[in-house]
């Protein structure tokens, strides 16, 4: 290889980019568009200078990622954390994140967050898939496996029978998924499978295998259902007038054991409509004043319906607090009720049908605590789609 | 850093084309690989000092070939810079090849026989190459070595091709290493440039990424036969958008600073034969390709069999210049093979047949090598192969990725606008479009076409970073602190 060779050459295709067609007003249109860019690029800083997109605030929830301070020699975590800091705060990216937001939804039809929120008919909303895989759940292709089935019961009859010890009775109360009670608005292409859903499975095992009941509150939601709405359009949760009815036919079947208990009856309660608010999945979209539920409820018991509540815990696990409450009767059962975050609105329905009760938001059933209440009864509360963490109760 | 990150756009790009632009010409250099090495030092670290040794072994070598050491700076060049590259790249790769031939032959390996995992430094297969480029040209009396280090690292190290090509070669860009112009005009087609390549990127690419990722990472049994064909067109999409964007992004910065690069693709899935498409696709790499191995190697004047050779040799070396693995090899060898089938007579045929079945012929061909590209094993690939063809396992009644799943209007419309955009339509319309305006003699329609034209690139930006500000969005439900 002394000498360059000689090139072999190719018969190259001519490049459509070098058309050679003179192009008139180029300059002008070059500088326009090297002078918009240069504004452009610059734009974020000013934002951050002069706080011109404070109106955008974040609904992320989230505390962002703030300024770090570079500590010699930790100069990579320094560029890494900065680089964080920068994406979660450069300037105008609420905005952006609004105007996004309302491009998909708006414009093309789509969720801005596809794994966080599901676009479906008539103004509603549904949870997507990062909520413990709802949409596979609901489709049928993330069945209950017979050894998760298996796990279940095996935690829910040891508790049982811990709590028989000292003379408490468990019950497990599952709420529905917007899904299961409004399936008639979710997209065309998520369509309930023909198989049995998850609730149905378990269900079926603790029937057959197990000696814990569950409160099963789809058919009393059913029915009324037929007389108002129950969720919430723009929400993940059920509205007041769900909760109450939930609540309702929680402490029907409880009454069943207990026959002591108030019988419970919808008719005991003032339900008034009210404008409905943004939601929490609008919220996430940052579409929350743009998209609302087209009602909500205040719904008050009659006088001698009211419980008073003696306690507010902070709860750091799930940003609810856990309350206490004193009943109308102090001779009724007392209650120890472990809830998610759908039980939060049920502090208006539970407590004045027990002598006292304790409604803590966890995903955990503290024995420690069962015995420290001396409850008559314990309620573990779920919501559907996170079946599987009663595995882990 | 990428470019289309909100700390590269609007942190460092700003930063730097301040200071470049109020710095005097002759701080230009030194500033521009300064600033390319903080560039690549945010991402890789210490690893940047790779980048330098082999920057520093390839000007060594210029300078001893320069000087008549010719056989000593050549194989400086080559030894120094392919160890590197070998080392990083392929150590790993051979070694788990070595140990798994063994244990298929059941040889006895020891437990102890393992090497670590080594990082590859990004940007090492283009950096090396234009390193190799540099060397041989001036081996071959094409160019002078270049004496200042300076202004060979800022040719090697300059962040607009620093990462992911184009392959720029010295000879190229000789004259402007010492004397470029920057002006505003020259900065503002540099901007149109790079507004495009951010569009197809972060519009397009991402939108087929999404689509593809989650097909090819999918349980077999979770799709059929229409989810895996919508997987690899999309996949097809999103490599050749995430490519030229990455390529047209680097010439408009390149421009920005007053470096005029060579385009990088040419609308390949217009190709009409797999020789036509790699006339297309990658251009700076196929074209190194020739001229410094195939050619070398004796191009097509050795006789039939040892140009058959040839062509299969720059085929595999370009397979696994793709990425270390079987995969990239098989890729690279079934490419080679069309070229073997295509020059022994199918060529000539294709020259002949009806446009549409040459077209047809080449998208099949390069759609099914892409299976081979993107798949992580072979075994996935080959499943992913048989999915293609209808001869995959039985599926269950209810499929997670039924074809509606991905079917919606956003990516419809974004199939439409990358089917449109691969093929020169939009470029025609174009060129028609400037035709109209040079028959108007009168200057106001002019400056209103420009006008309207650059508010739809700033659109197209303002979308682009809509898009990126959405990425870094993460809400929940509740407060999390």
């Amino acid at each position: 290889m002394t000498a360059y060779p000689k090139n072999d050459r190719l018969d190259a295709p001519r490049p459509v980019f070098t058309a050679g067609v003179r192009r008139p007003s180029l300059r002008f249109r070059a500088m326009l568009a090297g002078c918009c860019f240069a504004v452009l690029l610059l734009m974020p800083a000013l934002d951050q200078w002069l706080h011109l997109s404070v109106r955008f605030q974040s609904t992320e929830k989230r505390a962002l990622a703030a300024r770090p301070e570079l500590h010699f020699p930790h100069v990579k975590t320094f560029v890494r954390d900065y680089e964080q800091y920068f994406n979660e705060n450069f300037g105008w990216r609420n905005a952006l994140f609004y105007a996004y937001s309302r491009w998909k939804l708006n414009i093309l039809g789509q969720s801005p967050l596809p794994e966080k929120v599901v676009i479906g008919k008539n103004g509603w909303f549904y949870p997507g898939n990062y909520f413990a895989g709802i949409v596979d759940q609901h489709r049928g292709i993330s069945p209950l496996q017979p050894q998760e089935l298996r796990a279940i019961n095996n935690r829910l009859t040891y508790y049982q029978k811990q709590l028989a010890r000292q003379g408490t009775k468990l019950y497990v109360m599952v709420v529905p998924d917007s899904y299961t009670m409004y399936p008639e608005y979710l997209p065309d292409d998520i369509r309930r499978a023909d198989s049995l859903s998850n609730l149905d499975r378990l269900s079926t095992y603790l029937k057959k295998k197990s000696a814990v009941p569950l409160i099963d509150i789809r058919p009393a939601l059913g029915v009324a259902k037929k007389e108002r709405p129950i969720y919430c359009q723009t929400d993940t949760h059920w509205n007041d007038f769900g909760s109450l009815i939930g609540s309702l036919a929680m402490v029907d079947r409880l009454r069943l054991d207990f026959p002591q208990l108030t019988d419970p009856c919808p008719t005991d309660y003032r339900i008034s409509p009210k404008p409905g608010v943004g939601g929490d999945l609008t919220t996430m979209m940052a579409l929350h004043s743009a998209y609302r539920d087209s009602i909500s409820y205040a719904i008050t018991p009659t006088a001698g319906l009211v419980a008073r509540q003696t306690m507010n815990i902070p709860n750091p696990e799930m940003n609810l607090p856990s309350s206490r409450f004193v009943g109308p009767s102090p001779a009724m059962p007392r209650l120890l009720f472990i809830g998610d975050s759908f039980s939060y609105s049920m502090n208006q329905f539970v407590p004045q049908y027990f002598g006292e009760s304790f409604l803590v938001r966890s995903n955990r059933l503290n024995m420690a605590l069962a015995r420290a209440e001396h409850a008559d009864i314990v309620v573990v509360e779920i919501v559907e789609r996170n079946l599987r963490k009663l595995a882990d109760l | 850093m990428l470019f289309s990150s909100a700390i590269f756009l609007f942190l460092f790009l700003p930063a730097f084309l301040i200071v470049y632009y109020l710095l005097p010409k002759r701080w230009h250099n030194a500033f521009l690989f300064g600033a390319s090495l903080v560039f690549y030092a945010k991402g890789e670290g210490i690893v940047v000092l790779v980048l330098l040794l082999s920057a520093l072994i390839n000007y060594v070598a210029g300078q001893l070939i320069e000087q008549g050491r010719r056989k000593a700076g050549l194989w400086l060049s080559l030894v120094g810079s392919l160890s590197l590259l070998f080392y990083y790249k392929y150590a790993n790769f051979l070694f788990d090849s070595v140990r798994g031939f063994a244990e298929a032959f059941m040889f006895p390996v020891s437990s102890d026989f393992t090497l670590a995992q080594i990082a590859l430094p990004i940007g090492i297969s283009f950096y090396t190459f234009q390193g190799i480029s540099y060397t041989l040209d001036i081996y071959w009396g094409r160019i002078r070595a270049n004496k200042s280090f300076l202004d060979y690292g800022t040719y090697v190290a300059m962040f607009p091709h620093q990462i992911a090509g184009p392959i720029v070669r010295y000879a190229d860009i000789a004259p402007e290493l010492t004397e470029r112009t920057t002006t505003l005009e020259k900065f503002g087609i540099g901007a149109e440039r790079f507004v495009i390549g951010l569009a197809k990127k972060v519009l397009i690419a991402n939108t087929f990424a999404n689509i593809a990722d989650t097909i090819f990472n999918a349980n077999a049994n979770s799709y059929g036969t229409a989810t895996a064909w919508i997987g690899i067109i999309a996949y097809s999409l999103q490599i050749y958008f995430d490519f030229s964007g990455y390529s047209d992004m680097a010439i408009g910065l390149g421009k920005m600073v007053g470096f005029d690069f060579k385009e990088n693709f040419n609308y390949p899935y217009i190709a009409k034969s797999i020789q036509d498409f790699w006339r297309r696709w990658h251009i700076s790499l196929s074209s190194w390709f020739r001229d410094y191995v195939y050619i070398p190697l004796g191009g097509n004047r050795v006789g039939n069999v040892r140009t058959y050779v040839n062509l299969l040799i720059v085929f595999l070396v370009t397979g696994l210049w793709h990425g270390a693995s079987w995969n990239f090899i098989i890729w690279g060898l079934y490419h080679g093979a069309f070229l073997l089938i295509e020059r022994a007579g199918l060529g000539k045929w294709l020259a002949k047949v009806w446009a549409p079945i040459a077209h047809l012929y080449t998208l099949l061909a390069v759609l099914i090598g892409w299976v081979f590209f993107r798949a992580l094993t072979l075994t996935e690939a080959i499943d992913f192969l048989k999915k293609m063809v209808g001869a995959g396992p039985e599926l269950p009644d209810t499929l997670a990725y039924p074809p509606a799943f991905f079917l919606n209007a956003e990516v419809l419309v974004t199939f439409i606008i990358g089917i449109i955009f691969a093929t020169p339509v939009y470029h025609k319309f174009q060129q028609n479009w400037f035709r109209l305006q040079t028959r108007s003699l009168r200057p106001t329609p002019h400056y209103l076409f420009d006008s309207v034209y650059v508010l739809g690139l700033v659109c197209l930006f303002v979308m682009s970073v809509m898009y990126l500000a959405a990425d870094t969005y993460n809400p929940f439900i509740y407060f999390r602190f």
